[in-house]
Order: C-alpha cells, then sequence, then structure tokens
C-alpha cells in the first residue's frame, strides 16, 4: 500500500440513514455502494408490513419504525444523529426530509418532498413557476368530475413503477376504474399528450433522465428509452442509452434543468420523465430517487454506482469526475408480464433457451407456475420474467427483444 | 455425514423459493433463473452463515457469490468449508 493510502476504519465512516425499501434495489448492491464511503443505518418498518429488521440487522444498525406515528418515526431517527438522509423509493421522501430538516442535512426540503410525493401537488407548482404541464386534476372513487380532455392517463396521486395506470377515453371509464381500485386511494387524471411523429418499433416516446443535484448544481446524466408500454399502461423495460439524437437530448435535459429549479430541488438524485411529442420535449413528471432498474443499466455500460452517488449527495460529498460510459454498448432490461385479465401463471417454459440468445445476460423468474398475476399491479414486481442484457446498435436491440419474445412461452388462467 | 452440497441444497431448499427442486439442481445451473430474487439469495445467505457458523466477508456478498451451487461452493470453499473438515 502506497504511503499516502488510507483505509478508514468502517466505524470511522459518516453514517448515512437509508431507507431501503423491499422489494427494492439488492442488498448486495447496496452494501457495495457504501463500502469505504459510509456506515449504513437501516431504516425499515415506515411502511405497513416491512419485515426486514432480521436481516438488515446482519448489515449494522437499524432503526425499526415499525408501529410509530410520523413524528415519532422522525424523532426516533433524529435520535441516531446520522450526518446523511438517503431514500430509494418515493414513499420515504416525506419523512427524509423532515429528518434532515431537522438535523440541516442535505436533502430535499420538507415544502420539495411534497411535490416529488404528490403528483398533483407537483404539477400545481410547475405550472406555477410557468413550466408547461399537461391539463391535470385530481380525482377519486365518487368523485371524478374534472376538465381534463380524453384520451388522457389516471395514475395514482402518490405512486411509482405504473401500478394501477391506465390509459382511459372517457369519463365513464375513469369512473369504472376508480371502483375497480381502492376506493380510498386519490388518483390523478392527466392529459394525453401527443405521441411524437418518430415512432419505432421498440421505443415508446416516454424517456427519463438521471440527474445528480448537489448545493444547487445540475449535473445530468444518461437519458434512458422505454420499451412501449404493455396494457393498460405497464413497463416493459428500459434501454441506456435512449436511442433519441443528440437534440432531442438536450431538449430532455433542459426540461428536467426548468423542472428542477421550478420545484426547488437543490440537493438529490433526479429521475426526470418526459414525453417526446409532435410539440417536443415535454415534461411528465419528476421524481427525487433514481429510477427503477436504472442502477443496474448504468453499470452495465460501464457508469458510475447510482445508489453510491445517492449516498455520497446525502453526505454532502462532491462525487467528483465520473467513470465514462462505453459509447458501444447499450444496457436493457426487458420486464415480461401477463396479459390484461390474467390471474395465474400457468406455464413458463423455453426460460434456458432465452438464456442462449447472444446479448442477453441475466434471465430472472420472479413468477413461477401457480403464482397470481395482476395487471393493475407494478411491472418491478409483478413481472414473470425479467432479462438483462448488452448489445451494440439499436438494430440489435430490436432483433435481440424480438428474439426474446418469440423464444419464452408465458401461459396464464 | 452431510457433505457440503447437501447443505447448500437443503438451505436454497428451506430459504431460496426456487421453482424447482434444489436436489434435482445441476451444479451450475443459474439460481437467478431458477427463481432465487435479490431477496432470498440474502436469506440463503443469512441461513449459510448459520449453518456453517461462519460470515462472508464484504468481497464475497454479490450477486454472482450466489449465482450457482457450484459458486456457493467455492466461496465456502475459501472460508475453509470443506466435506469432512
Amino acid at each position: 500500500m502506497a504511503v499516502d493510502e488510507k483505509v478508514i476504519p468502517v466505524n470511522d465512516l459518516p453514517r448515512v440513514a437509508l431507507f431501503q425499501p423491499e422489494p427494492g434495489p439488492s442488498l448486495f448492491e447496496t452494501l457495495a455502494a457504501s463500502r469505504e464511503l459510509c456506515q449504513l443505518v437501516w431504516i425499515v418498518g415506515w411502511l405497513p408490513g416491512q419485515r426486514t429488521t432480521e436481516v438488515h440487522r446482519r448489515f449494522g444498525e437499524v432503526v425499526d419504525l415499525s408501529g410509530l406515528d410520523f413524528d415519532d418515526a422522525v424523532a426516533k431517527i433524529q435520535s441516531t444523529q446520522p450526518d446523511g438522509v438517503a431514500v430509494l423509493s418515493d414513499d420515504a421522501i416525506e419523512m427524509a426530509a423532515a429528518v434532515a430538516e431537522r438535523l440541516n442535512l442535505p436533502f430535499h426540503s420538507v415544502e420539495t418532498a411534497r411535490y416529488l410525493y404528490d403528483k398533483v401537488a407537483q404539477r400545481e407548482a410547475l405550472a406555477a413557476a410557468g413550466l408547461a404541464v399537461p391539463r391535470f386534476g385530481a380525482v377519486q372513487f365518487g368523485n371524478s368530475d374534472v376538465d381534463v380532455p380524453f384520451p388522457a392517463v389516471l395514475k395514482p396521486r402518490a405512486g411509482a413503477g405504473s401500478r394501477d395506470t391506465f390509459r382511459v377515453e372517457s369519463n365513464d371509464e375513469v369512473t369504472e376504474l376508480l371502483a375497480l381500485c381502492n376506493p380510498l386511494e386519490e388518483f390523478i387524471l392527466e392529459e394525453w399528450l401527443s405521441d411524437s411523429a418518430n415512432q419505432r418499433k421498440y421505443a415508446a416516446d416516454l424517456v427519463s433522465v438521471e440527474t445528480i443535484v448537489r448545493d444547487g448544481d445540475i449535473r445530468h446524466l444518461m437519458v434512458t428509452g422505454r420499451f412501449p408500454f404493455a396494457p393498460p399502461f405497464r413497463e416493459t423495460g428500459s434501454f441506456m442509452p435512449s436511442d433519441l439524437g443528440d437534440d432531442d437530448k438536450d431538449a430532455v435535459r433542459e426540461v428536467a434543468t426548468s423542472a428542477i429549479h421550478a420545484l426547488g430541488i437543490t440537493n438529490g438524485v433526479i429521475h426526470t420523465e418526459v414525453k417526446m411529442t409532435s410539440n417536443g420535449a415535454r415534461l411528465i413528471e419528476v421524481n427525487g430517487r433514481v429510477g427503477g432498474s436504472i442502477n443496474g443499466l448504468m453499470s452495465k455500460i460501464g457508469g458510475p454506482s447510482m445508489t453510491r452517488l445517492v449516498l455520497q449527495v446525502a453526505l454532502g460529498v462532491d462525487v467528483g469526475p465520473l467513470p465514462s460510459v462505453d459509447p458501444s454498448s447499450i444496457g436493457f432490461y426487458r420486464l415480461l408480464v401477463g396479459p390484461v385479465g390474467a390471474t395465474k401463471v400457468t406455464a413458463i417454459e423455453h426460460l434456458d433457451e432465452v438464456g442462449m440468445i447472444p446479448g442477453v445476460i441475466d434471465v430472472l423468474m420472479n413468477k413461477r407456475p401457480g403464482d397470481e398475476v395482476s395487471a393493475r399491479s407494478t411491472a418491478f414486481t409483478d413481472n414473470v420474467v425479467r432479462v438483462d442484457g448488452l448489445v451494440h446498435s439499436y438494430e440489435e436491440l430490436l432483433d435481440v427483444i424480438e428474439r426474446i419474445d418469440a423464444t419464452l412461452t408465458l401461459s396464464f388462467s | 455425514m452431510t457433505t457440503v452440497d447437501e447443505t447448500i441444497r437443503s438451505v436454497l431448499k428451506a430459504h431460496g423459493r426456487l421453482a424447482v427442486d434444489p436436489e434435482t439442481l445441476g451444479e451450475t445451473v443459474d439460481l437467478y433463473t431458477s427463481g432465487l430474487s435479490s431477496h432470498s439469495s440474502v436469506n440463503v445467505m443469512l441461513a449459510l452463515e448459520n449453518e456453517f457458523d461462519l460470515e462472508f466477508p464484504d468481497e464475497m456478498l454479490t450477486k454472482a457469490t450466489f449465482q450457482s451451487i457450484s459458486s456457493v461452493r467455492e466461496a465456502l470453499e475459501k472460508m475453509g468449508v470443506h466435506d469432512g473438515a
């Protein structure tokens, strides 16, 4: 070891209170991201039904919030005196912001956290700042009469991963769908933005961009493309980088920058969704955490660990120069889901053959024959099979995706 | 006496939530393709630590360590776990 290299003992590293969701990013990935940077204080139990305390205890200090109300939970985390606070999911943002405010830690302000959690509040803030947002309105079972043109998108007011998200054509359909969903849950109905003229077989018009914001300094990372959605509006995977041209990518980044300013975001890793429309890049929404599975895509093409960036920003650490991605590589993940109306997986065939398709790296069986499925659930947890891979052109990407879809046989009842 | 291989398969059966019986799996078959999730791979790791009374070092806490029965056995061997030991 060189004389000037010092390994800081683990116990001397700063401590980050991390809300690690389950299901969520791999625990192993999160641990790797924290190495020689920080000790993790695992925050668990902030949502009903989370029972991961014993698993996390193996890897460090655990703060279990089970049974506590919001204020007591915040006070309990505050009492551990962390040096940073970080989230990997939307549902912890408001609590993390409250902790950060009390301890003067770099994170979203309480007001910004509300914008990032509540889609209606976010659209109101964006509109108030003069940004173009789709027409929208808050709806709920029994109260869906809002002035939004059809077609439109109906989705939970607070939610992620396309859970309970539908393209709707009429108010009757909205009423019908709200009756099917949790009648107590609030939704947002949002104008459908026109599709772009540049339709591709393998790509949706929706893209996203990850951004690091530190002390107000905005640094955009990769623009990510998405595969076309499955009905009613479920994600089927993403690829990085997006196949958009440089001008379009610049437009996406400009939209994200405007939104970040409008929401008062000064510290955080941000995931902004933008739709390429016939009228250019239009903002869909801003999320105060890394996008789903972006960490894996980034690592496939040689980019930085997004989780490590989250922890660095939480500590107020300069993230420094970032590794250059391999310009000839396109990372992807494909989520195979059941059709609308399917309730149970009955067979999964030819999985091994999918693993042999050139470009495929990993095949993960997420459901088994007999497992239940629902088109209302997020595809991140309700996919039957997930396929990850790496290719070197968009033609190859299309070919691999078509071969995956043609090879795998999924049956449902 | 139970072999290392048998113990790994037993742990996979109890904690892996695989779609196939671990007894029938080839040594190099991809456990993730067989239904091992990132969450259950952590449970498998904890159960192995308990069974063999050891602690996986940080550098072994990766997806690759739990990719197959043979990769798990190789990791255990590096920690001094052998049949009859």
